[in-house]
């Protein structure tokens, strides 16, 4: 065989290109700009996301987990998680996007990543690519999938509100409620906000495919005055709910009203809750107040075999939220049913029965082991203005008892009530009921009133006139000591530079005098501590008028707890649900460790 | 044996020594000693709106850092209010059950409207007198002098429509026209006039650079401001004199009765010698007496008076031409 030298020596004969000039230009590298719509990479608003995991939850294809983020500050409302993206995962569908609450996940037009490492494809998105906000692609203004608003609740209009006590609210029908609880995503966010953790998307799901009953059972896992909640509760699940970043919450508290309203009576409740009560276990607990947060404990005790018993100063159990709220919020049959209920399986109540008059606090720590203390604040704050004490001056929180308790109070027809919580409010609506003209005089201004916007709202419809930076001088009487006008100074507003609520400064001079025919009284209220023996005084931790206590709402005395406004800082209702939910925990921890 | 008896709101006091305002007046026991010790009456320690307010301020701020929602505090102002003004109360009604002298209440504000609640809250627990000790700094930059003083009047005037105990007036020498304005005050229909009160005075820290208070208690010295008015003003003036800072010793009060003054408040005296004191100045007066052959303090009240002084010019005088001179 020849040797074929050409086949050799051929390859080098580009060698005699070497040092020649190129015939083709290389222009340097340049990133190619993707279409704008174009669904690259995700970028998240670390600020905006509030980590509710729906974007995690919809992902077709797994791509999505949620992971905590270091150094990240998190305030109400907000998980601490964010979404970290899988990208060899995603497929771009943007249904994360379009289905973002609060509008912080977008796509990017940035396609283009290259690495050896499989683990760097999963990408948190706003914090490994925060240049991603100015590429942003795919947004979900306009696409959203999501109805950010609520089904409206149909109320009695305010004129006709007026002439009578029956319900504002008139509440949701079946195909209202079912729409309402089919927007809400069951993200969760709300539970962390509610005092007692209530398990929101749970009940709102149960509603939303058409389970009433096992919506009603959830319900009542850790609130056994359901009903109350979803007619007066202050409802803070709603202000964290993911939707109030760019729309409507959803209506939690409508939608809870809706659920227990579907049962009639305390029968139904017990066959709906079919509630697990366990054998006596030969323990006793005192309860002190049948209010909310009283009740509430009794009932999870005597789910637990504890031997309970309530005392109760008054003739009807649910302290303010039978005797503060009017019945046109909270009817007395809706309560007398959920009270019912608890009676029924076994809670006890001793009505008319004030601890400190007819029964003695000591006799109470005899015949049982823990004691809890739920009387809440019933003692009012004094106007500390000349005339108080004359006739037409009383204070709110007497005058709604009495008119809850279907007695007739004379107010004539003008009426001013002082004050700026819901107390007030309650009290101005109630009297207009009554007929009279109606001022509320409060001494900042109307943003700066702590009760309700809905209930100021209601008020004000109803035809109450609230005059905001009002200071009450002086009750002028006549000459049989009544009630004939008031003098009031207008205020201005002073800001205080450490930060804090601005504060009213009386304007010299500028004075005023309202005729009227009843001056009401509701600035707040403080406890009545005068039942407990001294001994126990001494050893309580009382602080700015409230009982100091630990998680388990355990007060400095061991066996001694405490909950409501006694205890906690929020006034309502909820709150001293909350209480004692938490207390029946620590009560039963305190006993039954003793047992041991 | 002197009469050291005198004549004061309508009570007759056993001598002319009154308790002033103070915190050694805020307790039963404290009281009760300095009545053992022979004083005549006393003025309780002031109730300040100024002071509540401040409480409430500082409660509500201390609430909120320790996370509390500051609406829940809304009107918490007015339960302090009430708890000052329940406590004074009881205190008063204490003091009834447990001293046999008079005893006044005493009231400071900044609004006008609260003289009269407090006025009325301390009448109705049946105080013997009202005090007011009114004190209007005259560093409000928006007032004019003429509204300044008129707030004095119409404040009174207002206590006085609401209540029917006696009431007396302390006040400081603040005015523009002091004379006019003490003789104004005494024809309205207060039963008193206390000269002058004791205020806080600032002063610096110089190491540490912030302010403090200086001169808390008054000095023997301090006694000639009110020496002077009250020797000028007794003779002219419609209703009692009583001679408040600087009265230190017997000496003191003897001064203050012949400059026409019907009684003296000590305080500073009392924090330095204890409720003694009051015992060992009633001596000195009654020794002084006896020497001087005085049976009752109305044998002497107001001799070196205005009207009853040989050159009434001197206390006229400002400069100190002749002090100088006469010590050449």
């Amino acid at each position: 065989m020849a040797l074929n030298l050409k086949g050799i020596i051929s390859p080098y004969n580009a060698l005699k290109q070497a040092g020649r000039k190129p015939h083709t230009v290389q222009y340097p590298y340049k990133k190619k700009e993707a279409a704008d719509r174009y669904r690259g990479f995700h970028f998240n608003d670390i600020q905006e996301c509030i980590g509710c995991g729906t974007c995690s939850t919809i992902c077709q294809n797994h791509a999505i987990d949620m992971i905590e983020i270091e150094g990240l500050e998190v305030g109400p409302g907000d998980s601490g998680l964010r979404p970290r993206v899988d990208n060899g995962r995603c497929c771009w569908c943007a249904l994360c996007v379009d289905s973002c609450p609060t509008g912080s996940l977008s796509l990017t037009k940035d396609y283009l990543y290259v690495s050896e490492d499989p683990n760097s494809f999963l990408l948190i998105p706003g914090i490994d690519n925060p240049d991603g906000q100015n590429r942003k692609s795919w947004i979900s203004n306009g696409n959203s999938l999501l109805d950010y608003k609520r089904i409206p609740m149909r109320e009695l209009e305010g004129q006709e509100r007026v002439k009578s006590f029956a319900e504002v609210v008139l509440g949701y029908n079946e195909e209202e409620a079912r729409t309402e609880a089919a927007r809400c995503l069951g993200c969760g966010i709300c539970t962390e906000n509610c005092p007692v953790h209530m398990h929101i998307p749970e009940y709102i799901n149960a509603i939303a495919r058409g389970d009433d009953k096992m919506a009603v059972k959830i319900i009542y896992d850790n609130n056994p005055l359901g009903e109350t909640c979803g007619k007066v509760c202050t409802r803070r699940c709603e202000e964290i709910c993911a939707f109030t970043k760019r729309g409507e919450p959803i209506a939690i508290r409508w939608l809870k009203r809706y659920a227990t309203e579907t049962v009639e009576n305390e029968k139904m409740i017990e066959e709906i809750v079919n509630p697990t009560i366990l054998p006596p276990n030969g323990h006793s607990v005192a309860i002190i107040g049948a209010g909310p947060g009283g009740l509430t404990a009794a009932y999870y005790l005597a789910m637990r075999g504890f031997n309970v018993m309530v005392y109760e100063a008054k003739e009807h159990a649910g302290g303010m939220i039978m005797y503060g709220i009017p019945k046109y919020r909270l009817p007395l049959d809706s309560l007398d049913k959920q009270i019912e209920y608890l009676q029924s399986i076994g809670v006890e109540i001793k009505f008319n029965t004030k601890v400190g008059k007819d029964i003695s606090f000591d006799e109470i720590r005899q015949h049982h082991e823990a004691v809890y203390i739920g009387i809440g604040f019933e003692v009012p704050y004094k106007l500390g203005i000349t005339g108080e004490d004359a006739s037409g001056s009383i204070q709110a929180i007497n005058f709604l008892r009495e008119i809850n308790r279907e007695k007739h109070i004379e107010i004539g027809d003008k009426v001013v009530v002082i004050g700026g919580g819901n107390v007030a409010i309650d009290a101005a609506r109630v009297s207009r009921r009554l007929g009279a003209e109606v001022t509320i005089l409060y001494r900042r201004r109307v943003e700066d009133m702590p009760a309700d916007w809905e209930e100021i709202e209601g008020a004000e419809d109803e035809g109450v006139i609230i005059h905001p930076q009002a200071i009450p001088l002086e009750i002028i009487t006549d000459e049989n000591n009544k009630v004939k006008a008031i003098k009031y100074a207008n205020a201005e507003m002073i800001p205080d530079p450490k930060g804090g609520r601005p504060r009213p400064k009386i304007i010299e001079g500028d004075e005023h005098i309202l005729e009227v025919t009843t001056v009401i009284g509701a600035i707040g209220q403080e406890a009545d501590y005068s039942f407990l023996p001294d001994d126990i005084k001494e050893k309580l931790e009382i602080n700015r008028g409230r009982i100091v206590v630990n998680e388990d709402r355990q007060t400095s005395i061991p066996w001694l707890f405490a909950g409501g406004d006694i205890a906690n800082r929020r006034a309502d209702a909820i709150g001293a649900i909350a209480d004692g939910f938490n207390a029946v925990k620590g009560i039963e921890k305190f006993i039954l460790k003793e047992d041991k | 044996m002197a009469d050291l008896s005198t004549n004061y709101l309508g009570y007759k006091l056993k001598n002319p020594i009154i308790a002033s305002s103070s915190t050694l007046t805020d307790n039963v026991d404290s009281i009760k000693k300095l009545e053992e010790n022979g004083v005549a009456a006393v003025v309780l320690r002031s109730i300040f709106e100024e002071e509540i307010f401040l409480e409430a301020d500082h409660e509500i701020k201390q609430a909120v850092k320790e996370g509390y929602d500051e609406a829940l505090f809304d009107y918490f102002d007015a339960r302090v209010k009430q708890h000052n003004v329940d406590e004074y109360l009881d205190l008063l009604l204490e003091l009834k059950r447990h001293v046999n002298i008079p005893v006044l209440g005493s009231i400071n504000c900044m609004s006008d409207h609260e003289w009269i609640y407090f006025a009325k809250q301390m009448e109705s627990v049946g105080v013997d007198a009202i005090e007011l000790n009114m004190f209007l700094l005259p560093s409000n930059f928006n007032r004019t002098c003429e509204e300044n003083e008129k707030l004095y009047f119409s404040i009174v005037q207002k206590v006085l429509d609401q209540v029917s105990v006696p009431v007396t007036l302390k006040i400081s020498h603040y005015f523009s026209n002091l004379a006019t304005m003490i003789i104004n005050l005494s024809k309205t229909d207060i039963k008193g006039l206390v000269l002058f009160n004791k205020f806080f005075a600032p002063d610096f820290d110089i190491e540490d650079e912030k302010l403090i208070s200086t001169y808390v208690l008054s000095n023997p010295q301090d006694i000639s401001l009110p020496l002077r008015w009250i020797a000028m003003l007794s003779d002219r003036v419609e209703c009692d004199l009583v001679a408040s800072t600087g009265v230190h010793d017997g000496a003191g009060v003897i001064k203050q009765l012949l400059a026409g003054a019907t009684a003296v408040q000590i305080a500073s005296t009392l924090y330095k010698h204890g409720p003694e004191q009051i015992g060992v100045m009633l001596k000195e007066l009654e020794d002084w007496m006896n020497r001087k052959g005085y049976e009752s303090l109305a044998d002497f009240k107001g001799k070196l008076s205005y009207k009853n002084v040989k050159d009434p010019a001197l206390y006229e005088r400002v400069q100190f031409m002749k002090y100088f001179g006469s010590h050449k």
